[in-house]
Parts: C-alpha cells; structure tokens; sequence
C-alpha cells in the first residue's frame, strides 16, 4: 500500500490542512486521537490519499503504527479472501452455495439493486463496480444474518468504494476511470470497502433489523429535539398531521445519502468517521435536526401535501460543501450542519462526560493565559476562551463571523467568570499547576457547564516518560420557577495517559474512571450564585477525592502487583 | 396545479406489493406519464397525488403512498396504511412468489387500513410476456380466480409501456366512489372521512 507520507510528503504548495495530515500520517505511530481532530474538520480535496488513509485508519482497518501497516492489511485482505472463497465462489462457479433459501433471496435483490444505485455517478455503471459491489454486500449480509440485506445498505457502501477507489487511482472521485483500475487495485478496494463497511455498520447494526428499531429511536430522538428547539415547527407539523417517521425514516436509513449531493456526503462522512466511537449514530440525529430546521421557514408555509411532496425532494441539489460545514458569507445563525448540529448535541445531551480523547490546551494571546480548548468551547473551527470570550482564532469569516458564534448569556457569562477564578484558585493548590476552565451553557430551565483540567505531567516524570491527566467535570443545573429546589447533577471523569518510553519498546497505560454525583438546594434558605459556587465546589472535591483514593488504592496497586509478577516471571527462578 | 384543488373527494390509497414488482414505475406512470428518470429503491413510503374525473361527473384527489416492498421495511411502511381506503396491490407476472405473498399483503392491508378497502390486484409487466410468451411464470385466470374469491378487482397492466395503468387507478376510484357514496347514502354520516376540503358546503357532488 502506497501510503500518503511516502508519496506527497515533501511536495511543497499543498494547503495547510494537507501539510498537517501530511505531518500527522508520516509519524512512525499515527496519533488517532490527533488524526481524529483534523479530519473531524474535513479531509482536503486536493489528495485523494489523505481522505482514504484517515478514514481506513479510523475505522481500524489500516493500522496507525507504519511497521504494522503492511502485514496488518495484508492479513485483512487474506481473510476477506477467505469469506470470499467461502460465502461467494460457490455461486460463481455455478455451484449451488445457495440452498438456502435466505441467501438465494437476498442476491437476487442485491442483484436488482445494484443498477439502480447512486445513479448520479458514472462509475456506479460499470460492470466491474457492479461485480465488486455484489461481493461485498452479499458476503457482508450473510456474515450480518440479524439483519441480512436491507435496501439502502447498498448506498452506504458507495463512499468507501469512491474514496477508496480515487485514493488508488490518484484522482478526484468524479475523474474515475473505472477501466484504468488493475485487478489488484480493484481487489483491494474491495476488502477494504468491506471491512470500512462492516465498521461503520456495526454502531448502528439495529437500524436494520426486524421491526428497525434503531431507526424508531433516532426518529423519536429527531421529534424530542425539534419539539425542544423549534416548537413553532414542530405544532405545524402537528397540526398537519405529518408524522416524523413520514419525513426522516429514509434520513436515518440511508444516513442522508439520498438526500445530499454525493460530495457533501463524503464531507459529512468525514466528521462521522471522526466521531468518536459509537458517537456518529447519536450525532447524526443532530444533523438531522438541523437539516429539517433549516428549511423551517417554508415549511411552516405549507400544508400537509405541500409538505410531503417537498420533503420527499428536498431542495438540494445545487448544495456545496458550505451548506454542510458552514458559509462564512451567509449572514445568520447558521453555520452549516455540522457545527450547528455538534454544539446542538452538547448544549442538549452534554451531561456524558466526553473523554474520548485527550483535551487540548490554547493560547489566548490577549489575555496573555491559556485555556482548555474542547468540544464544549467549540464552535465555528474555533475556540472559545473563558477569560476575553474571544474566539481563537477568528475564523475565516473574521470579526462578524466571529460575534454569530455560540455565547452564553449575559448572567451565565457573569457567573462562568466567577466560577472560572474559584476553580483555577482551586486547580492551582491541588494540582499545582495545570490548565483549567469552565464553560457554561443555558439550558431551558437552569444552565449546563464543563469544569475541565489538564495537566501534562513530563516534568514531574522526567526522562522521556510523559504523561496527561485530564479531569472532566460536566454540570447540570435545573431551577424552576415553580419550585423551590434547584437540582444539582455532576457527572466527573478523570482520564490518564502514560507513555514510559523504554530503549526497545514503548510502555502504554492509559484509562479513565467516571463518578456522578447528585445535590438539592432549597432556595427558601440558600439562595444566589455564592451559594451555587459552593455547592458545585464542594461537589466537584468530593468527586475527585473518591476518584483519586480509588486510583491510587485500586487501580494502581493492581497495576504495580500485576507489573511485578510480570517482571518476577521474566527473571526467572 | 389549477384544478388540482378543485376536488370533491380526496381518497388515500397504497401501492403495496413485493420488492421490484414496479410500484414506483407504476405511479410514475400514471402521475407523469414517463418513467422514473433515475430509478432506485423506495426507502420507506412516497406520496404523490393526482385529480380525475370520474365518468359519475365529479372530481376526486387521490392521495397516493407508494412503499417499500422489501420484507424488512413491512413494520414502518404497515403505520402509513392508516385511513387507506384504496390499494393497488401489485405483482410480477414473471415472478411466481411474488403473486404468493398476495394472500399476505392483502391480510396486512385489511387489519391496517379501513375494513372495507377496496384492493385492486395488478399483474405487471405484461409487456415482458408479450415480448417473450415463456417469460410469463403467473396465468391470467389463476390470477383472475385469486381475485374474485377474495373479492379483488384485477388488471393486468405495463407501467414500460402504459398499458392498463391509468385503466387500473380508474377502476379502482370508481369502485372507492360507489362503495362510499353507497355507504354515505345508508349512514348519511356527516362526521364521513371521505369528503375533506374541497366543495365543503356540498356534500354530493352533481353525478
């Protein structure tokens, strides 16, 4: 495999995201979490190999560690050879592999659909496409017998495949020339679209069987977020009779392929390979969310027909990549799909403690400080900074871009301020030292906030060892006018990396552990912000307290006995 | 659309039937008159409407959902048979178990759409038998005696090459036409559901 460092490392006038992959993917061990970051932004464009590389590697079927790259795809492509031989050659060959009557059926409507697949792309004509596209889904439905073959299966496939096959081609995925592919370019791709599809399919494998429940849940998870964020849209809808299964099934079922232009798909795609795992399936609903809000101002002009017939063929046909990452030029609150739908999906469901990756400290020059950069002070490609409340950098779109950007409001920014000094006065004499920062959000009643640390411990450890702790601390606030409590919720999660590099291999320890916490306040006795700081101060010591004891008593000495009988064993009797 | 607003029934039907019997080819059809320029599988249900004239003299709007066929979908395409008082239930007549799965669409559809749905059975693709006689695998009158035991109307019919298509939509809302106005004429129910919008000071229309 010809892999994109060795290839375009040294061209010089690539972009500046290109030179990041680029610097990214020729480290000897790709940093996944950092790999993750960048393409959650989007691949770019103008190297096909980037898109491919970052997204096999994501999905686990590239290996991130180079030496391992090669014999790693080497053993996938052996076994998908296998299945191969196994589920598919019996039916080429004109032996009956199909006494079942299952399978039987199941080709024969793979067979019918593939014609009628993505037909906007002239590769998807070809009958070599068709061959391989057959293999794949057949083979993927037979090893999947929960849900077999399900109609729209057969379009999820097709990004891999384009990007796959423009990545081995070296070309833009409407230049493909199907006919200059070799027999071995096409074999790989196919393995490589199998097991990409096998990945992605396996967080949302219950979409597709009996009943779709997965699909239910997304759809009912779609109507509780538009009720919430756009009432007056969603009494229309109502009021029309229109029901949601009726206008998203197929956004969910065939996440939205059927409905963007091919090219926003694969951008689209780029942020749901980067999700997290098992995060792209929750944040699509999001996507969907604003999806229908965007076109909310029409729809609430329509009735019940107008709706449908509008719905079943969206507008959409012209769209380009801004509409789906955001258009500095628009004026407005929108700013694209994927980064309204991400600040919708923490600002509604941020209560999980995210820490799935490393937190990442910036700089704000103004304030001559740092702060925590993290998905809770992201908006627009840029973070927000607790101490100017300046976004960093500005974005494209510059100062007016920058103002539409997500902002608390003004009595939560006030009390973010307040709760930012108590916590870093905090950090500084437990931690000694250490970036933190708090962010706050409003909620319909009461506020939602991150209180995070990060702490780079290489000094501390000294000698090549390095070594982070991150400390998440996620904060729900619920005060209604109706009642004299306020409720407090706390869910904490503390996340350790080490990296002790020895001379022949590297150690690698990594883990986290998680705690919740719950508090009421009677606002007849203790009331305002003083009292709110000292609650959720208290809260969040407690927390750590049990979560420190619990490492340093639990996990480590299990790890240090655990190490020792490793090592008493390797010196022998 | 003038005069597609200008209706005195609106009725609900569904296009049901086995994967790739020609559902969708067939409401292109009738709604356009051509047939889908980029054909692909039906993801759940879509709609489509269209107004006639019946020879009774009065205008309907029929309201038409067409689904997927696929067995994995029956759960989320079954909810939108609600209030259907119509179907076009289709197969291939060079597909022998999809006039099989007949028996049970039409199950389906009378306990999820009105009791007294009126079924119109429709054998496709014609055109492939009259091109090639032993492509035929479903005989005209099995599929004639299937339809009057179970009290179906049935055409065969071509959504290639047109044939029959619009015959099997008229017969049918003339069918939902008489057995309504007959209903309405022995309940004289005003609270009906069949007479929505349109002319809604007139109850009967001048047939």
């Amino acid at each position: 495999m010809q892999s994109v460092s060795s290839s375009s490392a040294s061209d010089t006038g690539r972009s500046a995201k290109a030179q990041k992959f680029y610097r990214l993917l020729s480290l000897p061990s790709v940093d996944l979490a950092a790999l993750r970051e960048l393409l959650w932004s989007g691949a770019p464009e103008e190297d096909p190999k980037i898109r491919a590389e970052a997204w096999q590697m994501l999905l686990g079927y590239l290996p991130p560690v180079k030496d391992r790259q090669g014999p790693g795809l080497q053993k996938k492509r052996e076994e998908y050879e296998e299945l191969r031989r196994r589920h598919y050659t019996p039916i080429e060959s004109g032996q009956d592999g199909l006494s079942d009557v299952d399978s039987a059926a199941i080709l024969r409507q793979i067979r019918v659909d593939i014609p009628r697949t993505s037909p906007g792309l002239p590769i998807f004509s070809h009958p070599r496409i068709h061959q391989l596209l057959e293999r794949v889904l057949f083979i993927w439905s037979i090893r999947h017998p929960a849900s077999g073959y399900v109609q729209g299966i057969n379009d999820i496939a097709t990004p891999f495949v384009v990007v796959l096959l423009a990545s081995r081609l070296d070309c833009l995925p409407e230049d493909i020339d199907v006919d200059a592919a070799t027999d071995e370019m096409l074999d790989s791709v196919e393995a490589g679209a199998y097991w990409c599809l096998t990945k992605f399919l396996s967080d949302i494998q219950d979409h597709y069987t009996a009943g779709q429940p997965g699909i239910q849940q997304m759809v009912a998870k779609l109507k509780e977020i538009v009720h919430r964020i756009d009432q007056k849209l969603y009494e229309h809808l109502e009021s029309q009779g229109l029901d949601f299964l009726q206008l998203s099934f197929r956004w969910m079922n065939c996440l939205l392929l059927r409905e963007f232009p091919f090219p926003c798909v694969i951008r689209l795609w780029d942020t749901y390979i980067a999700e997290p795992l098992e995060g792209f399936s929750s944040f699509h609903v999001y996507v969907c969310a604003v999806f229908l809000i965007y076109w909310s101002p029409q729809l609430k002009q329509m009735d019940f027909q107008q709706l449908m017939l509008f719905m079943q063929k969206l507008p959409t046909g012209k769209w380009r990549n801004q509409e789906i990452v955001g258009d500095s030029e628009r004026a407005g609150p929108h700013h694209g799909h994927i980064a309204t739908g991400k600040r919708l999906c923490f600002r509604e469901s941020g209560l999980a403690p995210y820490i799935s990756r490393p937190l990442k400290v910036k700089e704000d020059l103004k304030a001559n400080r740092y702060f925590v950069a993290s998905d809770y002070n992201f908006d627009g490609g840029s973070h927000r900074s607790p101490w100017t409340d300046r976004y960093i950098p500005v974005p494209p779109g510059g100062e007016a871009e920058e103002e539409r950007l997500f902002r608390p409001s003004a009595r939560l920014k006030r009390l973010e301020q307040s709760f930012n000094e108590v916590f870093e006065a905090y950090v500084m004499s437990y931690y000694e030292g250490g970036v933190s920062s708090v962010y706050l959000w409003d909620l319909d009643e009461g506020f939602a906030g991150a209180f995070l640390v990060h702490k780079e411990l290489a000094k501390v450890l000294g000698d090549g060892k390095t070594g982070v702790w991150d400390s998440i601390h996620v904060l729900e606030v619920r005060e209604s006018p109706n009642s004299h409590y306020v409720d407090f919720k706390l869910s904490s999660a503390i996340w350790l990396h080490f990296q002790v590099a020895a001379k022949a291999d590297q150690t690698e320890l990594s883990g986290h552990l998680t705690r919740q916490a719950e508090a009421r306040l009677d606002r007849r006795k203790k009331a305002g912000e003083d009292a709110q700081i000292i609650q959720v101060g208290t809260m969040i010591e407690d927390n750590e307290n049990f979560l420190r004891h619990n490492l340093e008593c639990i996990h480590l000495a299990k790890q240090r006995t655990v190490l020792d009988a490793v090592r008493s064993q390797a010196a022998g009797p | 659309m003038i005069g597609e607003e200008d209706y005195d029934h609106l009725y609900k039907l569904v296009l049901v039937g086995d994967a790739t019997v020609g559902k969708t080819h067939i409401l292109s059809r009738y709604i356009k008159g051509t047939l889908p320029k980029a054909p692909t599988a039906t993801i759940g249900v879509e709609f489509a409407t269209r107004t006639v004239s019946l020879d009774a003299g009065c205008a309907v709007k029929a309201q038409i959902w067409d689904t997927a066929g696929q067995e994995r979908y029956r759960a989320i395409t079954s909810a939108h048979y609600r209030r259907a008082v119509g179907a076009l239930l289709v197969y291939d007549i060079t597909k022998p178990a999809t006039f099989k799965s007949c028996q049970r669409w039409m199950e389906e559809l009378r306990s999820n759409a009105e009791p007294d749905i009126v079924i119109m059975l429709v054998g496709n693709k014609v055109d492939l038998a009259e091109k090639n006689p032993g492509d035929r695998q479903v005989d005209f009158d099995a599929a004639a005696d299937f339809a009057s035991q179970q009290g179906l109307l049935f055409e065969e019919a071509s959504a290639v090459t047109g044939a029959n298509i619009k015959l099997c939509f008229d017969k049918l809302l003339k069918e939902i036409y008489n057995t309504t106005q007959h209903r309405r004429d022995r309940e004289d129910d005003p609270t009906n559901n069949f007479q929505l919008q349109g002319r809604s000071s007139q109850t009967e229309c001048a047939c």
